[in-house]
């Protein structure tokens, strides 16, 4: 039977093969910042990644609190050359994805949200 | 990152874990003790070094105006009074938390109640020579010193801590992020 940390490693494969090239990197974290899987690309640092998605999260979540618009559901930073989406998985963990410049944001999100919720049930 | 047990105690506990720390013996706490007396009559005098240092410097200076300088001088010999009060517990600690906590709230940067040691160990140094155990009363009366600058920077971290993971959703995050590993 494969382990948490493969069947994680096999919902972010799944996620990068479905996106295709829209996808640029991809990880899970816990809540606190530590990465559990990492598929970003090897010149990003996914140690500090992770500890920025998780505060992005954090952040998120205080502010949805602080309007008292519900649960934050994503997160996403759009920026000259790429984007990047943070979400819940389960929670004890996040999904973030760096996607390239001219990415299908739609169809990304519909993949994460499954990797997500895969995510969230093997932890 | 590893984590640290001392990242596991909390509010009261902390308090409770550095009165240990320092470790001050009985004999130490009663030369203390002794001296409690002859404190509150160089406190005064303690106090006017204190605030002429305070308001000699623009950055300081500015935290005084509009209050009370007679409620400040007394406050402040208190505080001086009490490092010779003879009993350091948990209680000792918490309120020199607190005074540490007020620090805080009106934004004074930790750099100006630590400078400030300048003029308080000389101070407590020449009352503490002054003892029967003129050397032993010293190294104790530094003791407490060093166990009251812990919490007033205990205070700081303390709200610092607090706040970022309020921020970011937990402490262990916040802790990570403090020490650049984000």
């Amino acid at each position: 039977m494969a382990t948490r940390q493969e069947q994680i490693s096999e919902a972010l494969d799944r996620l990068s093969s479905n996106a295709g090239s829209d996808v640029a990197g991809v990880a899970a974290v816990s809540m606190d910042g530590i990465v559990l899987v990492s598929r970003m690309a090897v010149d990003v640092n996914a140690d500090r990644v992770g500890a920025v998605a998780a505060t992005m999260m954090g952040v998120t979540r205080r502010v949805s609190g602080e309007l008292r618009i519900g649960m934050a559901e994503e997160t996403i930073i759009k920026a000259d050359h790429g984007l990047f989406l943070v979400m819940p998985a389960g929670d004890q963990s996040l999904l973030a994805v760096n996607l390239r410049q001219g990415a299908n944001l739609g169809m990304v999100r519909l993949e994460a949200r499954d990797a997500a919720q895969a995510i969230s049930q093997i932890l | 990152m590893i984590d640290r047990a001392s990242w596991q105690i909390h509010d009261e506990a902390t308090l409770g874990e550095l009165v240990e720390l320092m470790h001050l013996s009985p004999v130490e706490t009663a030369l203390m003790g002794a001296l409690h007396a002859d404190a509150t009559l160089i406190a005064p005098a303690m106090t006017q070094a204190f605030y002429a240092r305070l308001f000699a410097h623009a950055q300081t200076a500015e935290y005084l105006q509009g209050v009370s300088m007679d409620r400040l001088h007394s406050m402040v010999a208190e505080w001086f009074t009490q490092l010779f009060c003879g009993t350091y517990d948990a209680e000792y600690a918490r309120r020199r938390m607190t005074i540490g906590q007020i620090h805080v709230r009106i934004g004074l940067p930790v750099r100006y109640p630590l400078a400030m040691l300048d003029i308080v160990m000389p101070y407590g140094e020449q009352l503490a020579a002054k003892s029967s155990d003129p050397t032993a009363a010293v190294g104790a009366f530094r003791k407490v010193l060093a166990l009251d600058v812990a919490i007033f920077n205990q205070a700081y971290e303390d709200n610092q801590l607090r706040h970022l993971a309020e921020l970011v959703g937990g402490e262990r995050l916040a802790r990570r992020l403090l020490t650049g590993m984000g």
